[in-house]
């Protein structure tokens, strides 16, 4: 009897403690607590990478474009080495000098203060574009039908792009071994590299791979334009449905769009997406002054052609055109009213037979079609915690 | 009858486990007890393809009807599976090691016409601990290692039936038990995926699992050889995708030691 009591109490007390529940307590770590403690001395990086990963409206998507699949450790890695300054000769210049994520990472300088102080002649490029195009970008995946990079189209990817700006003697003249060398003085990019490559050796290669990887996961896709066209459109993106009226749009920013889609939208593309010409002259002076793609091609009918910018956030972008001329989008719809030179080059879109186009806006047509260049502001974009400056 | 040790043989090499990382049950202990003063000490081994392990397993009846049973459990195993990173999926190699100490206190009863069926229930209590390593990409290449860990609790019930016949002697049984997970370290660098499944152990812990079990021995006295197996057979419908129905094959050589005396 003495026994069947013991195994009684044993399995009644082995039930009452069944039934209390411990609580499970897993610590989920992405970063190793010593490497984590580490970033945290010099950045304030969230305790896993931020996900860079967009999906584009279904407008884009029906466009072809389509977001690149980005590394979220890389994405992570670029996204400190595009703000910090050490990335420079004289340590104070980053990629974000000229590249303000608030201005929708363009610069509001006519052209942009280098290291020394140093100016180049060109008016800085806003990124915020990249990831909407990067199904074309400069990518590698769809090769040399991608939309190349600067003002005169002379990079073909985004990492090629990089490293011209961290080696050019007006932005942060930088060696390739000057690179190397203020990477590997920095302690937080052991940690960084490790995640990001599985090594921590760094190489200039690598730091151009990074820069690029959060370069391309920048993406500006959520503007007032964006969603009303998403609304509208769909996936339907052949019946020229953008001509109609977009419910959410004021009665000016919908004549806007018209003034828009008529007069501009054959270079700059109806729906944001990737640009119609890859190359432009937009009349801005009747001779060369800067050779823009001619410069790199050495081609006559290069000269003075441009690339044709976004127009995404154009609102925060300015001064306008590549050398920065124009301080207001009055002054830019002025220019395509009334100021088109007749430059040689000048493109078609821009011409009646052979006298440049003017366009003669009222001063309504005006003031409407700013309204809606207005509509492609990104407002999130600018404050967007996975572009912000992470460092303390 | 003389086929059995080829069946036996071909029982070993079946893959064990499709989710060793998360839990592989130890061998049941099927109690062969008839009488006060019995105790055996069986020492078995697992191995295949992606286990290899140990256990040590004692049992010994101080009282009539009163049984004290002691069970380690030592097992390494790898396996793949995949997980993903940055929206892409991947291949993932792992290794690792669970241990587990448990006791347990029951009744038996012997039984039937010739007294040749053993009864029992037993209930027990153990700890463990598991430890899973997730190997670097071969491509592109990483040197990373990932590792995972948590120690856990488990308590069980297990009615069994036991059966000596000449030098056979045969068992089944089945076992109740909550595996509760208790603290971890998990590094989610191993992927979305795997790290979902992780969380879904956590979520459901305790675990209730059903799991069943037979053995077949030969009983050379004192020595009794036998194979073993004890499979998961039901959780939790939330769990499914943990895919823990798993098998675990083991090959034990016992010792009685009350057969020693003689
Ligand atoms: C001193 C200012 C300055 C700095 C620093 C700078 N940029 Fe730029 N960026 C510019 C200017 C100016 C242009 C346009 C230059 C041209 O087209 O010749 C430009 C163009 C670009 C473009 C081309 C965008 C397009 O659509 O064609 C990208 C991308 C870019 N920069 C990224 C970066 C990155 C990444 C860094 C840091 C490694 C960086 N920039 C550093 C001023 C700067
Ligand atoms: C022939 C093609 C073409 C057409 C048509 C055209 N543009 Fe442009 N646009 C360009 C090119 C090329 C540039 C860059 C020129 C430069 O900087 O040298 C540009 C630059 C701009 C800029 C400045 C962008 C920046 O980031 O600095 C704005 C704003 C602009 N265009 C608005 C318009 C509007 C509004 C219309 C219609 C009224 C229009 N464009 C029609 C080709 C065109």
């Amino acid at each position: 009897m003495k026994k069947l009591h013991l195994a009684c109490l044993f399995l009644g007390t082995l039930i009452l403690a069944a039934a209390c529940k411990r609580d499970t307590d897993f610590n989920y770590y992405y970063y190793e607590p010593a490497d984590f403690a580490l970033l945290s001395q010099y950045l304030n990086l969230p305790d896993r990478p931020e996900n860079y990963q967009s999906t584009l409206p279904k407008h884009l998507q029906s466009l072809g474009l389509a977001a690149r699949p980005v590394d979220y450790d890389k994405a992570t890695l670029g996204r400190v080495l595009f703000y910090d300054k050490n990335l420079s000769k004289d340590g104070t210049i980053s990629c974000a000098s000229c590249h303000k994520q608030e201005l929708a990472f363009s610069d509001d300088k006519k052209v942009s203060a280098g290291v020394f102080g140093l100016t180049g002649d060109r008016n800085s490029i806003a990124l915020g574009s990249v990831l909407s195009f990067s199904a074309y970008y400069g990518t590698d995946l769809f090769g040399p039908s991608g939309v190349p990079f600067f003002w005169d189209n002379r990079a073909n990817t985004a990492a090629e792009q990089n490293l011209a700006s961290m080696t050019n003697p007006n932005e942060m003249g930088m060696s390739h071994t000057d690179i190397v060398n203020a990477v590997q003085t920095q302690p937080y990019y052991e940690p960084l590299f490790r995640m990001a490559f599985g090594s921590n050796q760094v190489t200039q290669a690598r730091v151009s791979e990074a820069i690029a990887e959060f370069v391309n996961g920048i993406g500006s896709y959520k503007s007032k334009f964006d969603s009303e066209a998403e609304k509208t459109l769909g996936y339907n993106t052949y019946s020229n449905l953008e001509r109609n009226n977009f419910s959410g749009f004021s009665a000016a920013e919908n004549r806007g769009k018209l003034i828009y889609l008529d007069n501009c939208a054959s270079c700059h593309s109806p729906l944001q997406g990737r640009p119609e010409k890859m190359k432009a002259n937009n009349g801005l002076d009747a001779a060369t002054v800067d050779a823009g793609v001619g410069g790199v091609t050495n081609q006559a009918n290069d000269m003075a052609q441009f690339k044709v910018p976004t127009l995404r956030n154009i609102e925060l972008t300015g001064p306008y055109m590549h050398d920065g001329r124009f301080a207001t989008l009055e002054e830019v719809v002025e220019h395509y009213s009334t100021g088109i030179q007749n430059h040689p080059n000048l493109s078609p879109e821009l011409k009646y037979g052979y006298q440049p186009k003017k366009l003669n806006f009222s001063a309504q047509d005006k003031s409407d079609l700013v309204a809606f260049l207005k509509t492609l502001t990104d407002q999130e974009l600018r404050t967007d915690k996975r572009y912000a400056n992470p460092f303390k | 009858m003389r086929l059995l040790p080829y069946i036996a043989l071909a029982a070993l090499l079946l893959p064990a486990c499709t989710s060793n990382r998360f839990y592989t049950p130890n061998t049941m202990q099927i109690p062969m007890l008839s009488e006060k003063g019995q105790a055996t000490v069986q020492v078995g081994i697992a191995k295949n393809k992606h286990n290899s392990g140990w256990e040590v397993q004692g049992i010994y009846s101080p009282l009539p009807h009163l049984g004290l049973m002691v069970n380690h459990f030592d097992l390494h195993y790898s396996g793949d599976t995949y997980s993903d990173f940055s929206q892409s999926f991947y291949a993932l190699e792992y290794e690792g090691q669970t241990r587990l100490t448990e006791g347990a206190v029951g009744g038996y009863l012997q039984t039937g016409p010739q007294k040749e069926y053993l009864i029992s229930l037993f209930g027990g209590f153990g700890k463990g601990r598991t430890e899973n390593r997730y190997l670097p990409q071969p491509d592109p290449p990483g040197t990373e290692t990932f590792n995972s860990s948590w120690n856990y609790q488990r308590w069980f019930i297990q009615p069994a039936l036991g059966m000596k016949y000449r030098r056979f002697q045969v068992g089944t049984g089945l076992r109740f038990v909550w595996v509760d997970y208790l603290n971890g370290d998990i590094n989610s660098r191993v992927g979305q995926v795997e790290t979902d499944r992780i969380a879904l152990l956590e979520q459901n812990s305790p675990l209730a699992l059903t799991e069943i079990a037979w053995t077949f021995g030969w009983h050379f006295r004192p020595v009794v050889i036998s194979l073993n197996s004890t499979a998961v057979v039901r959780g939790k419908n939330s769990i499914r995708d943990l895919n823990l129905a798993s098998n675990f094959v083991s090959l034990t050589v016992g010792l009685n030691l009350h057969e020693l005396k003689k």
